[in-house]
């Protein structure tokens, strides 16, 4: 038996991701020989090797936090294109984002605690933890606000427009707080907004990489009840599936992984739309139980290729990842999506 | 006749202040193929809805061996009631397969189904004639291929009590006939078959009983022969409509 296109193309993602960790290893303002990439990888290097050190202690977990973030946003993107059934969602739309944003600039801007991203930020677990609360309860604030309004009103779109004027309002606030703010804390809540995956060392990863993998998780014990979703409420219910339960688990997932990525790289806000479009026209199927895993792979080649690509390699200068991201990625995404059939776009 | 196994006892329906279903009770056996008939906006959709759990009435109960809904997990019901909708968006790009397999999910356990799963699924695709469009995406297939698969995915679930709304919708003469006598075979192997459906030959050539919906409630209750001998709910429908006896041929309802 050939195998499938959806496990050619899941096997093609893994080996793919692979090479983009290792590349984004060796790359950088200077570049690292295999050699030490491999030394530093396998524990073999000591702290006499300056390059196995670089590899080490900031190429190693922002590489990382990369994958994990660009997984999280991901997946995060494709619970909610298909809980809404509405192709332009992300967690960005639905006004998460901007609750957790809302919830850091309390915390940068008001507060004072410290940006939550910059290398000479040395801030302990404490800070970290604040700012990534306030992110998730931030995110929650408007998941609350939104589900709330989600069991009177069954039209997705209501619900979708709900949540863009919740993010408005958040953007909304968040601009008065900066207005008030001092300039040397304006300059880190704009390199915050820049995003970023550099500001994540071992200690900070400690926290979250098993928040985006409990997240990472939800989305995979609910794929099946996905797959029924995708063809509306009604069915699923009629197909034997708990639809609330899933909601809330499905919403809940997708609000932890958006939040705590946004409290640590910032708001990332391109890949969440894009890498399950990228995915679908890949697949050609909107089954979950393909795209879950290949989103996952997805997310973390374009999370590294963009961050390696950000950092302009041999050269010490440093673009936005917000601008790398959306720059090279959409005209991908739009060859992929006018590459395969019609029918694409839909969740 | 065996005992029932669905129970509907005084079902109403009101939304938004307009009451469309009131004291509707009646109850429907293994082996027996009932029509849903009645005008537009009679109820007949939500009745069907409210039957398959999809949506709790607001007066009254539904029972299914039984056991009033409300007790069922929706993973047990799902094994014992399947529901046919009346509309379903089309533009998903999914392998017909892959639709008809997710009528098994309330049976399945795993992340992915059996070959016994698979068997059962490609068993109904057969039945309905679209184990052909297995490897199409369902936004190719046309109106009607695609309601022979969703029918496929509602076998697939091997129910007791079978509920469809508007079955025939988009499809050719021929499927049509193919699709009530598939529903007949159903019924004849101990399903309860209820059909909603404005197709009042097919209802009378295929069907062993007509509900028909007037006026919030049911109008009239009967069997096929008896709907036969006593024309006159024809009128619910419209003033034009006839049984007409050939010679020889069965009865047959024409239009003046």
């Amino acid at each position: 038996m050939t195998p499938s296109r959806e496990v050619v193309v899941v096997a093609a993602l893994a080996v793919g991701l692979a090479a983009m960790f290792v590349l984004s290893l060796i790359l950088g303002s200077t570049s690292v020989p295999i050699g030490h990439v491999v030394a530093a990888l396998s524990g073999v290097s000591d702290d006499t090797d300056p390059l196995g050190v670089v590899v080490h202690t900031i190429r190693l977990p922002r590489s990382l936090t990369a994958m994990l973030a660009g997984a999280s946003l991901g997946i995060a993107g494709l619970q909610m294109q298909t809980l809404f059934r509405n192709p332009l969602a992300d967690p960005f739309v639905l006004g998460i984002s901007s609750g957790a944003s809302l919830g850091v600039a309390l915390v940068v801007l008001a507060s004072g605690v410290g940006a939550p991203v910059g290398f000479g930020a040395a801030l302990g677990l404490g800070g970290d933890a604040a700012i990534t609360a306030a992110a998730i309860v931030g995110a929650a604030g408007v998941l609350g606000l939104v589900l709330s309004a989600s069991a009177r009103i069954g039209n997705p779109a209501t619900i979708l427009i709900l949540g863009l004027m919740c993010g408005y309002a958040g953007s909304a606030l968040v601009t008065v707080l900066v207005a008030a703010s001092e300039p040397e804390r304006l300059q880190q809540w704009a390199q915050w907004g820049f995003g970023s995956f550099s500001g994540v060392t071992w200690e900070r990863l400690r926290l979250f990489a098993p928040l985006t993998v409990v997240g990472l998780l939800m989305a995979a014990l609910t794929t099946k009840q996905l797959n029924a979703l995708l063809l509306g409420e009604t069915y699923a219910r009629s197909m034997g599936m708990p639809v609330h339960p899933v909601r809330l688990i499905t919403m809940g997932g997708a609000s932890l992984l958006a939040a705590v990525v946004t409290a640590f790289c910032g708001p990332i806000a391109f890949l969440g739309v894009a890498v399950p479009h990228v995915c679908r026209g890949l697949l050609g199927t909107s089954d979950h139980r393909a795209l879950v895993p290949a989103v996952v792979l997805m997310g973390g080649v374009a999370a590294l290729s963009a961050q390696t690509l950000s950092l302009l390699p041999g050269t010490t200068g440093v673009l936005p990842l917000n601008a790398v991201t959306a720059l090279l990625g959409a005209p991908i995404v739009v060859i992929v999506l006018l590459r395969t059939r019609r029918g694409t776009l839909s969740a | 006749m065996s005992e029932p196994i669905v129970r509907v006892r005084d079902i109403g329906w009101v939304t938004g202040g307009v009451t469309v279903l009131e004291h509707v009770g009646f109850d429907v056996a293994p082996g027996e193929l009932v029509a849903i008939m009645g005008r537009n906006g009679a109820g007949k959709s939500t009745l069907l809805d409210i039957i398959g759990g999809l949506r709790m009435p607001s007066e009254g109960v539904v029972a299914i061996a039984d056991r009033p809904l409300a007790e069922w997990r929706p993973a047990n019901r799902a094994r014992v009631v399947a529901h046919l909708p009346q509309n379903l968006r089309a533009d998903l790009t999914m392998r017909a397969e892959a639709l008809v397999l997710m009528g098994r999910y309330a049976h399945a356990a795993q992340w992915f189904e059996s070959d016994d799963d698979r068997e059962v699924a490609h068993t109904a695709m057969r039945r309905c004639d679209c184990l052909q469009y297995r490897d199409r995406s369902l936004g190719t297939l046309s109106g009607g291929e695609r309601q022979r698969v969703l029918l496929a995915a509602c076998l697939a679930q091997q129910p007791r009590v079978l509920l469809l709304d508007e079955p025939t919708t988009f499809l050719d003469v021929d499927q049509q006939l193919h699709c009530f006598t598939l529903l007949r075979d159903e019924a004849g192997g101990g399903t309860a078959c209820l059909a909603v459906t404005h197709d009042i030959n097919l209802a009378l050539t295929f069907c062993t009983r007509l509900i028909v919906l007037a006026e919030h409630s049911i109008a009239y209750d009967m069997l096929v022969g008896a709907a036969l001998a006593d024309p006159s709910w024809l009128r619910v429908f419209s003033d034009r409509l006839h049984v007409d006896r050939g010679a020889g041929t069965a009865a047959w309802v024409r239009y003046q």
